[in-house]
């Protein structure tokens, strides 16, 4: 096909397009949902920014403070006048006063294009020895997970809605002709209808796709900074989401192919989308939850307590004994809480820790294991939507996947040892009960806050490479069908 | 110019168009008569390559349609009883669109000439086809087969449906396009444009070709008798 017949046929779809009332209307509503999605997803991330930004200010005056209040007690000779459980020299007392950390996940720009699992995971944790305190959805007594779409943002839009706009772009290109009698004129041109069609498809598509892209990327760039357009991340999104698009119009051209009315082509190709967008996944959904069911988050807190008690009621009996039964501590005796009395209960905290982190480590591994085997599942099953194939594609890309806060989960933990390795020592120094200094104060461990947008553990080109054969297959199929047409 | 050798259509057992034998030279008006169903537009479709036939040959200029399909195409226009266009485009965008998918490009002017040509008043170029009349996208059909510069033209039932005047306009285009070396195949059912407009009439029925005569040795009352006698035989 010649450049100059190309050029025809663009200024012919460009002027039909726009003369087309209602596909200006349709796309003129579609960039107003596109523009609240985006709009939505950079206030999510810009709230979370700020909430960094807070975290970031309460460390360093948490930090201030505490070191002030030690000097304090350490210039009146160690003479602290206030309440025994705030005296800051106890390592117990700063462990579980000043000593708890905010460690967060800092977001990343593309998250404004897709929630994942931002919308059920916490992107921060108020770190303590004792525990992570989730400030997202604390008391939830089901483990979240959302293997699908479940908010209203840019995916939504891109992988549920703009289908069905492609759909309204495509379904009549070969129909329409013929019902409006131009297939006539068009088959006394010298020119293959198979060709005609293709390239008039073709040209449909990339106007789409210029015309999507055109408004996503400066918007984004206004709405959270344009560094992203520097990250392969943004470029792998634009890769697979323009291939997205050309599924569906490949599958259009397929449809048009069969000689259908218009009306049918539109039910055919919406009846594609029911089944491959949401029949298919939900469908899998249900099968996988069923194969793989995401235990309670009661199931954590059952062992936890079950290992509590059986500690207490064993071991637990030892420690306490050996604890309390110390002149040192003096608890028996004391009708007011001791110095011995701060010691015994960080001793027993710490002890008792251990045993639940031991504990809580088998159910915490249940679900994760859970949570991955429906995931590898569900990717042995993405070729039958590309729905769901885009679906983990742009939430691993825009760092909201599953795996991305369970690796920041799971660095938290670390941190949390980290802490506790950092505390525990102190709250065990027997000798004088009261040994945290300024030192101290100033080397308390921090998290790191980073980006999690790394995606190398999907397979995000062979997924695409494989779709893109699946494009062309139902692109030559489609063509070759016309080709040979005798309509 | 164009050729028929015993072109043949079956559908089923049905026999529309049975070993028609025609030859028409450029810039001649052949007028294929018939009542519905004689194998006029069976005739017209083998030619433009929309339907393939059963057997014999179509030929134009010397290119079998079945095996050059895609040359063929170039050499032909086609005018039907309706010209469809696309509605929300105007009668110029139309012919700039039909007129450049067959490889011709053309400045203004010249579209504007073809229409002129065709008869399509000026103050309608930039009017879309959506208020065009029937006579009114014919003259655009025309003027599609004239920036098609096509050496073959076929019309089916063209001026059905067209008041007098418009009829008058259109023959008087179709007797310069022949005077421009044109050859026009054209099914009618107006016997009197057939024998206004036409140098030789053949009278279908049943897919056979029954009789074939000059238009200028016939008055239009001998054509009439001659006409349904043709169509009243007996199968």
């Amino acid at each position: 096909m010649s450049a100059s017949l190309l050029r025809v046929l663009w200024r012919h779809e460009l002027t039909c397009l726009y003369r087309n009332r209602v596909l200006v209307v349709l796309f003129s509503l579609v960039l107003v949902v596109l523009l609240a999605a985006l709009w939505a997803g950079s206030s999510q991330w810009h709230t979370q920014q700020r909430t960094l930004g807070r975290i970031r200010a309460h460390r360093h005056e948490m930090q201030d403070s505490l070191v002030q209040r030690i000097r304090r007690v350490e210039a009146q000779g160690m003479h602290y006048p206030g309440f025994i459980w705030d005296d800051p020299t106890f390592a117990y007392n700063t462990a579980r006063n000043e000593g708890p950390q905010y460690a967060a996940k800092v977001p990343f720009a593309l998250q404004a294009l897709v929630a994942g699992q931002s919308g059920v995971q916490p992107f921060y944790y108020k770190v303590y020895i004792t525990k992570k305190q989730q400030l997202v959805h604390e008391s939830e007594i089901d483990n979240s997970y959302l293997q699908f779409v479940g908010t209203f943002d840019f995916a939504f839009v891109v992988v549920y809605l703009l289908p069905l706009l492609l759909i309204v772009f495509t379904y009549n290109v070969v129909s329409s002709e013929r019902e409006q009698g131009t297939w006539v004129l068009l088959k006394t041109s010298n020119q293959s209808i198979a060709q005609l069609t293709l390239a008039r498809l073709g040209i449909r598509y990339g106007l789409f796709t210029l015309f999507f892209w055109a408004i996503v990327a400066p918007v984004l760039a206004g709405l959270v900074g344009p560094a992203f357009l520097a990250t392969s991340n943004w470029w792998w999104l634009v890769a697979a989401v323009s291939l997205y698009f050309a599924f569906w119009v490949a599958l259009a051209l397929l449809v048009n192919s069969f000689s259908l009315s218009s009306n049918l082509n539109a039910l055919t190709l919406i009846f594609l989308w029911l089944v491959l967008g949401l029949l298919v996944p939900a469908l899998l959904q249900f099968g996988l939850d069923r194969a793989y069911p995401i235990p309670s988050r009661i199931a954590i807190t059952t062992a936890e307590r079950d290992a509590i008690n059986h500690y207490f009621e064993r071991d637990g009996q030892t420690l306490t004994q050996e604890v309390f039964s110390s002149p040192r501590t003096l608890i028996r005796q004391a009708s007011v809480v001791t110095p011995g009395m701060v010691y015994g209960y960080g001793v027993i905290v710490y002890k008792s820790q251990e045993i639940k982190d031991a504990a809580t480590q088998q159910a915490e591994r249940q679900l994760y294991r859970q949570i991955e085997q429906q995931q590898v599942a569900l990717r042995g099953w993405q070729l039958t939507s590309p729905a769901l194939l885009l679906q983990e594609t742009l939430s691993a890309l825009a760092g909201t996947h599953w795996q991305q806060f369970n690796r920041f989960s799971r660095d938290v933990d670390a941190f949390r040892y980290r802490t506790q390795r950092f505390f525990y020592p102190k709250m065990a120094q027997e000798s004088t009960y009261r040994t945290f200094t300024v030192a101290d104060a100033e080397a308390i461990p921090q998290f790191q806050p980073r980006v999690y947008a790394d995606y190398h553990w999907l397979p995000i080109g062979p997924s695409w490479l494989l779709y893109a054969g699946i494009t062309a297959v139902v692109l030559g199929v489609g063509y070759r069908r016309l080709l040979h047409a005798t309509w | 110019m164009l050729q028929a050798e015993n072109l043949t259509k079956r559908y089923g057992t049905h026999l529309a168009l049975d070993h028609l034998n025609l030859a028409i030279p450029s810039g001649e008006v052949y007028c294929l008569l018939g009542s519905n169903g004689a194998g006029k537009s069976t005739t017209i479709n083998i030619f433009l390559g929309f339907m393939p036939a059963s057997s014999g040959r179509a030929l134009i200029d010397g290119l079998e349609v079945a095996v050059n399909n895609h040359a063929t195409r170039n050499l032909v226009a086609y005018i039907p009883e309706i010209v469809n266009l696309y509605p929300t485009l105007t009668g110029l965008e139309n012919l700039a669109f039909f007129s450049g998918l067959s490889g011709f490009r053309y400045s203004h002017t010249e579209l504007t000439d073809f229409t002129r040509t065709a008869g399509l008043q000026a103050e309608a170029l930039d009017q879309r086809v959506s208020g065009y009349s029937k006579g009114m996208r014919q003259k655009v059909g025309i003027a599609i087969a004239l920036a098609k510069q096509a050496k073959a033209l076929f019309l089916d039932e063209p001026t059905s449906g067209l008041d007098p005047h418009a009829s008058n306009e259109f023959a008087q285009v179709i007797r310069r396009l022949s005077q421009q070396g044109v050859c026009t195949l054209m099914a009618t059912h107006d016997l009197l444009m057939a024998k206004e407009l036409g140098h030789r009439i053949g009278i279908m029925h049943q897919g056979r070709l029954r009789q074939e005569l000059r238009a200028d040795q016939v008055d239009y009352a001998e054509l009439t008798n001659l006409y349904l006698a043709t169509v009243n035989q007996p199968t």
